[in-house]
């Protein structure tokens, strides 16, 4: 169960687990509201014992609207520690206020201890950029923690603790489970209800279909779709 | 056949070497983490680092029967002490420190911890031995040290007529010498100003160390430490409580050492003297005339009375100025040590005699049972006996009245070679005057409380184990905060996994209650319950001999009985890094949050050589920090350290005249050791 192409988003330093070139598409409704839909491009080039990633990234609607263009590189200068850092330029448009861009960047660390676990780092917005005009404002820092052990072949177990200045501790849970070559299940549990997800995947050849759905009781349901190919035999 | 057996060992230990990795400074500081992260924040540890210092440069002899050097190494438990002594009434004296991995309760892992600390050598050769090494030891060591803070506090803002304006520059600047003549005498120095104090006004420290061979054992004049027994009648200097060694409970200095810490009251500054009255029988004995911190003040009839003992070392204003050395304290004691095998048995005498001022009456209830003379005379008697598995340690003393008789005593006993167990009763009666002390407690002051601790250590299955400890204790006396006798818990668990040295990963629990006076004006003040409780995961890495990962998640909760819970939180990654055969990185990245003070975290920092940090962290924010070392030569060490903690929900740092006008607080220290 090796890592896809969106770990350029999630965790940059696991790029270099990938093997083949892969593109991905990803598309995020939270609570039926198109207004806020969130939509990701990614790519993931492998050049063992590096690897670049592109992203871009939008949010929001005519009236509010957030995009983000990233570009990173992995680095794995042993083969139990790999890290990673991303650049990404992102802008914020306010319909009759303007808008406002800026630079900020994430880093991410990452060690296998065995063949089971691993243990990983990472901080977003590292430099806490500013948004407001009169930068009295930034964008939160988050860090996390992470774990990941696999059990066996079918099983494995993501454990993760999250800060974000501006929250309360998110620990967050996943179970995933490989049924088959083409199937496989998620479960996700979080401190913050709006993160507890269940979803499935299907691999067949290069081609990589994801679906997961989580729900608030006072808000709604909230889906996710991906796609992402693989090039290369 | 003995002979047989040697050498089958040495076969076996030869086979077996490449099990034992090097120990690094990387482990050292592991090792103290575990120890100091309990203690508070502002605490000197250039002692505590002397001393890991000298069981480096001097490592306990495992071939010596004589508990006193056996006890010295924390990691052995008495069943290593047992099977050690077993071995070699065996099979004779070591021959090398590998040869312990034969011995049962020894593994590499262990043997890897403590093998900095320990060495093998024949004893009847250790005179030789130091007259050959006459000219290798010939050795002189300077550090300097400079370091300040980039942004500056109210204190130098203030008018220079204000009396809360800081008088001196920003910097801290230190400088440490040691020169060591020869295997007998050795000197050193230590010089220090803090940030905000001027020049003359500064810290200055000194000895002479003279290790004899004959009648003599050792001579100190100029500042020094001394403690006895478990430190109950008198012990000064660095010591520890509870800590995730469960087992090491008991107190292992017993004698006199050259003062090399930056700390500006708490040593003794005068002759100390260790003769040799027999092969078995030692007399230390002791003068000090020092004068030190106080609040002095003088009342309508003009009787001078001092109400307190001050122990910050800052002379930045005029304030703090006029309460430096205000206060004479004289101390002279003798500790008589007698040694037979296992067996040792001390008595101590002291007397501490506070100028010509009187102390001041009591103001308050709880201060009842406080010394109201400028005399107090400590009397008392120690013992530490190591049979079979077991190691009996106790101290029992007294003022000169015998309501003060006071008490410790304990057990470290080895039931099996996967389970050890400590327990440890005290009794510090509210009237006994303690002088200096750092007897095992719940508070330093070491009177007014009585307690029961227990401490389990299992080894259930290989690569785990299983620290934990527990301990009920109360104070039959009012204290300060708390009106009404009170009591409380202490209880802390913790599972270790560690792998062939290469990872390891600990969590651990804690859970302290005590009571104290609710908070907020009372008519009348009740006593309410305040819990506070930690939780840790804390993973250590290592994948090869250049990089050492870690990170810690850390969760703290503090429940008031009539009050509101309030959390605190710490997530680091630790990154260090051998760039080169000359150059060491460490850094670390960590966020906090907590939201009051009771809930603040604690984290252990890496710093410049000789010294470490455990600072405390409250409200929100990021701390970053980078530490170089590189060794330019064979002579000079240079060290350079920048830190900086920003706050993302507050504008100002600090309170007072330390008040920083500014959400971030950068540090940068640079240090240069010369070794000649």
């Amino acid at each position: 169960m090796q890592s896809n192409v969106f770990c350029v988003i999630q965790n940059v330093s696991l790029m270099t687990e990938m093997k083949k070139t892969g593109i991905g598409l990803s598309f995020v409704n939270r609570f039926g509201m198109k207004d806020i839909n969130h939509a990701s491009l990614c790519a993931v080039i492998p050049r063992q014992p590096v690897a670049f990633g592109f992203t871009f990234q939008s949010t929001g609607n005519n009236t509010l609207s957030e995009k983000c263009l990233g570009l990173s590189f992995a680095h794995a200068p042993f083969k139990q520690i790999s890290f990673g850092i991303s650049a990404r330029y992102q802008t914020l448009s306010i319909r009759g206020y303007g808008h406002q861009s800026h630079i900020t960047s994430d880093i991410a660390l990452t060690s296998h201890l065995n063949d089971k676990f691993s243990s990983s780092c990472r901080i977003l917005n590292l430099v806490g950029s500013n948004f407001s005009l009169k930068h009295t404002e930034s964008f939160s820092r988050t860090f996390s923690l992470g774990w990941r052990y696999q059990f066996n072949k079918k099983v494995r177990l993501n454990c993760e603790a999250e800060k974000c200045a501006s929250f309360k501790t998110n620990i967050k849970t996943g179970i995933v489970y490989q049924v088959n070559q083409l199937l496989r299940f998620n479960i996700g549990f979080s401190s913050l209800q709006a993160q507890c997800t269940f979803g499935f995947s299907l691999k067949r050849k290069q081609y990589l279909l994801e679906f997961a759905t989580g729900m608030v009781q006072m808000a709604g349901i909230s889906t996710n779709l991906s796609f992402s190919y693989e090039i290369g035999q | 056949m003995k002979s047989v057996n040697k050498c089958l060992i040495i076969l076996v230990i030869l086979f077996m070497h490449r099990h034992c990795h090097a120990q690094d400074h990387a482990q050292d500081n592991e090792l103290l983490e575990k120890y100091i992260e309990n203690t508070e924040s502002h605490t000197d540890y250039t002692d505590l680092s002397i001393v890991y210092e000298n069981l480096i440069k001097h490592p306990v002899n495992l071939n010596s029967t004589e508990i006193g050097e056996l006890s010295r190494i924390p990691q052995f438990t008495p069943v290593h002490l047992q099977a050690l002594k077993a071995h070699i009434q065996h099979y004779g004296n070591l021959t090398s420190i590998y040869e312990l991995q034969v011995i049962d309760g020894f593994d590499p892992d262990l043997i890897a911890a403590v093998k900095s600390y320990i060495d093998v050598r024949e004893t009847i050769h250790l005179n030789q031995l130091l007259e050959k090494d006459f000219r290798k030891n010939y050795r002189h060591e300077i550090v300097f040290l400079s370091s300040r803070r980039i942004e500056k506090s109210i204190g130098y803002q203030l008018p220079a007529t204000d009396k809360n304006a800081f008088l001196g520059n920003p910097f801290r600047q230190a400088m440490r010498y040691k020169g060591v003549l020869n295997p007998q005498i050795s000197f050193g120095c230590n010089i220090e100003k803090d940030d905000g104090e001027k020049l003359k006004t500064g810290f200055l420290s000194a000895f002479v160390l003279y290790n004899g061979k004959g009648k003599i054992k050792q001579f100190i004049m100029g500042d020094f430490q001394a403690a006895f027994g478990q430190g109950l009648c008198f012990g000064s200097g660095l010591s520890f409580g509870k800590s995730p060694f469960v087992l090491d409970i008991m107190r292992r200095q017993n004698t006199s050492r050259p003062n090399r810490s930056f700390n500006e009251n708490e040593f003794l500054r005068g002759i100390s003297c260790t003769y040799k009255i027999s092969k078995h029988i030692d007399l230390i004995s002791f003068y000090s005339n020092k004068r030190i911190d106080a609040n002095v003040v003088e009342d309508s009839l003009g009787i001078t009375e001092f109400s307190g003992l001050l122990n910050t070392g800052n002379y930045r204003n005029s304030t703090e100025l006029s309460k430096k050395g205000q206060l004479n304290r004289r101390i002279n004691g003798s500790h008589l040590q007698i040694q037979s095998g296992t067996l040792q048995i001390g008595a101590t005498a002291v007397y501490t005699k506070y100028g010509s001022h009187q102390l001041t009456n009591e103001k308050h209830l709880y201060q009842l049972y406080n010394n109201q003379n400028s005399a107090i005379q400590n009397y008392g008697v120690d013992f530490k006996w190591f049979h079979k598995n077991l190691l009996f340690f106790g101290e029992v003393a007294m003022n000169e009245h015998i309501k003060s008789l006071s008490f410790v005593h304990g057990i470290i006993a080895s039931l099996d070679k996967h389970f050890d167990i400590s327990l440890l009763h005290r009794h510090y009666s509210m009237s006994y005057n303690p002088s200096i002390t750092n007897a095992f407690g719940e508070t330093q002051d070491n009177h007014n409380e009585n307690g029961l601790y227990m401490g389990i250590c299992i080894i259930p299955l290989k690569n785990f184990k299983l620290n934990a400890y527990a301990d009920l204790y109360r104070f039959n006396w009012l204290r300060y905060q708390v009106d009404a006798p009170s009591q409380g818990r202490d209880m802390m668990i913790e599972l270790q996994y560690t792998r062939r040295k290469q990872y390891s990963w600990y969590i651990r629990f804690r859970s302290e209650t005590k009571q104290q006076n609710e908070p907020g004006l009372q008519i009348r003040n009740r006593l309410e319950n305040q819990k506070r409780e930690l939780f840790r995961s804390h993973l250590e890495y290592k994948p090869n001999l250049f990089i050492t990962l870690k990170s810690r998640f850390e969760q703290v909760w503090f429940h008031r009985e009539y009050g509101k819970t309030t959390r605190g939180m710490l997530m680091m990654q630790d990154l260090h890094v051998q760039v080169h055969k000359r150059i060491k990185l460490i850094t670390r990245l960590m966020v906090f949050d907590a939201e009051d003070y009771d809930s603040r975290v604690y984290a252990f920092e890496n710093d410049m050589l000789y010294s470490y940090s455990v600072p405390a962290f409250q409200n929100r924010g990021l701390r970053f920090y980078l530490l170089t070392k590189y060794k330019m030569n064979k002579y000079l060490y240079l060290c350079f350290r920048f830190a900086r903690t920003s706050y993302e929900n507050s504008k100002t740092i600090g309170s007072g005249q330390d008040k920083i006008e500014s959400n971030k607080a950068t540090d940068i220290s640079i240090q240069l050791q010369w070794t000649l």
